[in-house]
């Protein structure tokens, strides 16, 4: 309630000083307007809008829009936007004034990074903190496996984002699960974000427009995951024109075409890429292999709509299909998403959205042998709708508004035989399911011309609803299937247990200097839905529950605060961000836990509480011919298990490293663009400390067979990481007849070819040997590749 | 029907192949570990229903980078008492040689419901205790049979086990068994022909099962036991097959037992853990000893095999030993318990 009535008094106090103000000293008029794509007319959210001249500026809203409150008189305004030419507009400014920009890409290779943290600008003069933007046209300068660039795969290059291993699917964000990240594609839910296991991320990067990774200081109208926020959009078709891309590399293709469906009112954009990986199974001499096959596609369609000068629909569809063969036993898993969205321009400044989005994933399973044949299913499904409006009442207030819900059905899992022999049983665990709803209300604040706010809250709510059978378990005593004294059910359309609770999110920048700021900020999150995994890295056969009577929402407060410098107007950026976070209800595991098609589930988990700081430093050069980043972290990631009894606790009841505890990482980018623009050499190194692993200290004759006992849980660490690629990418001469613009990417994964763990394990040599360490390294030794590129 | 836990983990295996064998990249490395901790007492044994012997294995473990040979020390002069906690019965375990100790027959006789412990004091004036375990009902086993599975490089010939599991009983169940083979035996003149007796060991597998999907259900074919046809199947083998039901926490233990037995170990395996059992120190808790104490339900059955009744599983050649005096865990003597006789003559 209070921090509603700040909100409140946020919003109507400074209006209202702010315009008392003006009678008392002079009169102001506002420019304000959108900035978009030149192409694809899309939003570019986050562009700058500066007067060069004085320190003034302002930074475009999630719809593009941006407002600049000046005194009478002639001014030089810049618009830029990383990736975008700049546009330079001189406005004479006697009365409000609505000025709109397109801005046009960038033609030729550009001089900024791959990973681009924030346009220069945006260093000193953004709000929000550990914010990563990634401009998908430069992915092909940065890390490709095989040729292929990888969004992903580039998100693990920036500080504070972290993997398990090497093609391990999903990533860690500052000491976070892999299940705390809310990824969003076009607003739909990717629940496996990764195709064959990891080795591929799951997104076309021509087909996308814009990724931004929201590692703290995250918007109000984002939650329902405790650790970050991923969003990448969907690309809109170009209006005027046909054109397309596509690549070609070993083991996989892709395609893109976009053009108008009516010229100026509605475009569409088609994408598809499918992977060819039998080949290189074929041409390894291992029967094993040669049995087994691997493949995947992955489809996206996008119709953009704009019928006015104030209205536009978006439709989006996305599926992504993976298909894996080992011996008797096939694995297919598969997202399917879908969305529709209206936006409605109400004069310069009221922007209202609606958006209905569907997202599905599922997983099968069908083992053909011939005794225990049977096929395995499970399925997420998620129905979300949302109305959102943005508001610019004066160019000292963007006022966010919305209203989200969403309902989830989930089936855990069901077996049942494939073949008249099979001596599999039918079997199925109960579907689950839930209503996520939120309201949120946040503002954009200058305060002052050195001091700017966003304070945002969130309210969410959890409702687990019927048909479910909760099992209720004995409160003083493990809880196991003994310990059961009674089962609630709840009827279909009841509710079985709800929760809720606010989210305040609250960021400040203070500028020192033209060139200088401090921020701090403080969110909280909360996550209804959790991901049980008890493997290293995620499995797509793991699957999601809801939160019920024993799984409570894991709860996030992250607090943070940086410094940020540029120098030489922005030359060089440079930024420190240290962070601080509590996590409340993490979801640990029993040894031996049993995950799947389990209908006491609860009595294998064990709730723990987590910590995890550390520090992120980073330094860009971005401008002439050698451009790049260093960036060092130490962060640290930890674990309390501390139950009432032995059985519940972990390693005692103390800290624990987590999984993907790895406290030192370095980053390094180098891109060198000599005389002929057309040619980019690029190089990136990375660093990382090796992630803990529990080993065995001891063995002993259990009827004559050797077992070994392992340590408490993660007490020794496997080698170091380091990797060092290299990449060159050729421009084609434009051959303007056919407007067709190509080029070749020669790539290094991996050029000294180091043997970096992806894990180390301890396995048998053979039958009744007692478990020996053995490192595994997937991508241990050099990876050259060579890829086109073309355009039209 | 099987456990998910094997197929959950022969999908990231076999796509790890996929791309770790094309980059080819498995190597055994050293593990620079912290010095070991000193090795602790590992006890393993039970009472079941029944007169007995019941039996406990005592012995010192080894710092896992040693050799196992030699380490595995049995210990030989401790006091070892088991105690029916109902009636207050102490029956005194003695030593018998190689760390077993027993107790003798009849003097306690193991009944489902009732409450057992031991109590084990080291010569070093160390006790320990075994938290105390309640007896489950055990539950008969209806018949045994094979299934036999030719993928494998070496056919195996699975032993089954078929049981009507009783409803609502805690429902964990644990096999163990004891192989011997019968091998024809060529002394010199030919006639007439003679048999030695070998032990086959224990076999590979800690086969333990619950009844989540059967229960109160006629369980048929939980695998007891993996038999290779080899040249000790050639003739007649026999199978005696222990069928124990377990207390939820002991299969737990040999839950996790088997689970490491069988873990291949990849990024997508489990972490290994520490198995904790149920053996207390009473004087340090902080420094539990390895192992575990079980009350067990128990019935026996005796299952003779014979290779020659699957047409799908080909047929080894006679081997005979001429040897069969000289080998160790090989006999001339006829063992007590054998009850099946070969259906080919040599």
């Amino acid at each position: 309630v209070l921090i509603g009535f700040v909100l409140f008094l946020s919003v109507m106090l400074p209006t209202r000083f702010a315009h008392a103000q003006q009678n008392d000293t002079e009169e102001r008029f506002t420019v304000r307007g959108r900035v978009t794509d030149a192409q694809e007319n899309r939003p570019l959210v986050g562009a700058t809008v500066t007067l060069p001249a004085s320190d003034r500026g302002a930074s475009t809203d999630s719809t593009g829009a941006y407002a600049l409150s000046l005194p009478p008189g002639s001014y030089t305004v810049k618009y830029d936007f990383v990736g975008y030419e700049s546009e330079t507009r001189v406005v004479e400014l006697q009365a409000d004034r609505t000025v709109n920009v397109r801005l046009s890409k960038s033609t030729v290779s550009l001089d900024e990074l791959l990973i681009t943290e924030e346009a220069s600008e945006r260093n000193v003069e953004s709000l929000t903190m550990g914010v990563e933007r990634l401009e998908p046209q430069s992915l092909e300068r940065g890390p490709t496996f095989l040729g292929e660039p990888d969004i992903i795969r580039s998100l693990l290059q920036l500080p504070g984002v972290s993997s398990v291993g090497e093609g391990a699917a999903g990533f860690n964000v500052r000491g976070g699960s892999v299940d705390q990240n809310l990824i969003l594609f076009d607003g739909t839910a990717i629940y496996y974000p990764s195709h064959l296991l990891g080795f591929f991320s799951p997104f076309n990067a021509d087909v996308v427009s814009d990724v931004t990774l929201y590692k703290g200081g995250i918007p109000a109208q984002y939650g329902g995951r405790a650790a970050s926020v991923l969003r990448v959009e969907q690309k809109v078709g170009d209006r005027d024109r046909y054109g397309g891309r596509g690549g070609v590399s070993p083991i996989t293709s892709r395609l893109s075409v976009e053009g108008p469906i009516v010229e100026d009112k509605a475009s569409f954009v088609l994408g598809g890429r499918l992977s060819y990986v039998n080949w290189l199974l074929d041409a390894v001499d291992n029967p094993n292999l040669q049995r087994s096959n691997a493949s995947f596609y992955d489809a996206n369609v996008g119709v953009n709509i704009k019928p006015t000068e104030d209205n536009e629909i978006d439709l989006m569809g996305y599926r992504a299909y993976d298909d894996v063969g080992i011996s008797d036993t096939l694995f297919t898993y598969a997202t399917t998403n879908a969305s529709v969205e209206w936006r409605h321009l109400t004069g310069d400044s009221f922007v209202t959205r609606l958006k209905g989005a569907f997202s599905n994933y599922d997983f099968r399973v069908r083992d053909q042998d011939r005794f225990e044949a049977f096929t395995l299913n499970s399925q997420i499904r998620t129905y979300k709708a949302k109305a959102e409006a943005t508001w610019t009442p004066n160019d000292r207030h963007t006022v966010d508004i919305g209203l989200q819900s969403a309902y989830h059905e989930i089936n855990p899992g069901d077996v049942a035989p494939n073949s008249p022999v099979s001596d599999v049983d039918t079997f199925a665990t109960d579907n689950e399911y839930g209503i996520e709803s939120a309201a949120y209300l946040s503002d954009n604040i200058t305060v002052t011309d050195r001091l700017s706010a966003r304070l945002g809250l969130r309210f969410s709510m959890f409702n687990q609803t019927g048909p479910s059978n909760t099992y209720v378990y004995a409160s003083n005593r493990p809880r196991n299937p003994q310990t059961i004294i009674d089962t609630v059910t709840t009827e279909s359309g009841e509710i079985a247990k709800t929760d809720y609770g606010l989210e305040p999110r609250v960021s400040l920048r203070y500028r020192l200097t033209d060139q200088s700021s401090l921020k701090v900020g403080y969110n909280r999150m909360r996550q209804y839905l959790h991901l049980i995994t008890n493997s290293t890295a995620a499995l797509p056969l793991d699957v999601w529950h809801v939160s019920d009577a024993y799984r409570q929402p894991q709860i996030a407060d992250q607090v943070s605060v940086g410094y940020f410098q540029n120098f030489d107007d922005g030359a060089v950026i440079t930024s420190v961000e240290a962070y601080y976070k509590w996590i409340d209800n993490l979801i640990d595991y029993k040894p031996g836990a049993e995950l799947l098609l389990n209908r006491t589930l609860n009595a294998d988990l064990l709730n723990g509480i987590g910590r995890a700081y550390g520090v992120e430093m980073f330094a860009e050069k971005t401008e002439g011919q050698l451009t790049g980043s260093i960036s060092y972290t130490y962060s640290r990631a930890e674990r309390k298990v501390d139950g009432a009894t032995p059985i519940q606790r972990i390693n005692g009841g103390d800290w624990y490293p987590a999984n993907y505890d790895r406290p030192h990482e370095i980053s390094i980018s180098a891109t060198y663009t000599g005389d002929d623009p057309r040619a980019a050499w690029n190089a990136n190194f990375v660093y990382r400390t090796g992630r803990p692993i529990t080993y065995p200290v001891s063995k002993f004759v259990v009827d004559d067979r050797p077992i070994a006992q392992y340590s408490s849980r993660n007490q020794v660490r496997i080698p170091d990481y380091h990797r060092l690629d290299l990449s060159l990418r050729l421009d084609l001469e434009r051959r303007e007849k056919r407007g067709w613009n190509a080029s070749w990417t020669l790539s290094i994964y991996n050029v000294y070819g180091r043997k970096n763990a992806y894990s180390v394990f301890f396995g048998r040599k053979e039958n009744g040997n007692i478990p020996q360490p053995f490192r595994l390294s997937i991508f241990g030794t050099v990876f050259p590749s060579l890829t086109y590129t073309f355009e039209f | 029907m099987r456990s998910f836990d094997p197929f959950y983990r022969i999908f990231p295996v076999g796509l790890l192949l996929v791309f770790g064998v094309t980059s080819g990249c498995i190597d055994e490395i050293s593990l620079d570990t912290s010095a070991p901790a000193p090795p602790p007492l590992s006890v393993f044994g039970s009472v079941s229903n029944g007169p007995g012997p019941h039996e406990v294995v005592l012995r010192r473990a080894a710092a896992f980078e040693q050799s196992l040979e030699g380490n595995a020390t049995p210990i030989t002069s401790a006091e070892v008492v088991l105690v029916e906690e109902e009636t207050g019965t102490r029956a005194t375990m003695s030593h018998r040689g190689s760390g077993r100790y027993k107790t003798d027959e009849g003097a306690i006789v193991g009944a489902p419901g009732r409450t057992y412990h031991i109590e084990i004091a080291l010569a070093d004036d160390k006790v320990f205790r075994s938290r105390p375990e309640t007896m489950p009902e055990p539950v008969a086993i209806d018949s045994l049979f094979v299934t036999p599975d030719t993928t494998e490089d070496v056919a195996q010939l699975e032993v089954r086990s078929q049981f009507d599991d009783p409803e609502g009983d805690p429902g964990y169940y644990r096999w163990s068994t004891r192989a011997t083979f019968q091998a024809p035996f060529l002394p010199v003149p030919l006639n007439p022909p003679y048999y030695c007796w070998g032990d086959d060991g224990v076999g590979t597998d800690v086969a333990v099962a619950n009844d989540r999907f059967f229960d109160g259900e006629v369980r048929s074919g939980e695998l007891v036991r993996s038999i290779p046809v080899t040249e000790k199947t050639s003739s007649a083998y026999q199978l005696d097959v222990q069928q124990r039901t377990l207390t939820e926490d002991a299969h737990q233990f040999w839950k996790l037992i088997e689970t490491q037995i069988e873990e291949t170990g990849t990024p997508f395996s489990p972490p290994p853990s520490a198995i904790d059992g149920n053996i207390v120190n009473v004087g340090n808790p902080d420094a539990p000893a390895f192992g575990y104490f079980s009350a067990v339900g128990q019935s026996n059955e005796t299952f003779c095999l014979n290779a020659g009744n699957y047409p799908s599983v080909p047929l080894q050649s006679y081997s005979p030993l001429n040897d069969c005096g000289s080998r160790s865990a090989v006999s001339t003597e006829r063992p007590p318990y054998w009850e099946c006789s070969s259906s080919r003559n040599p």
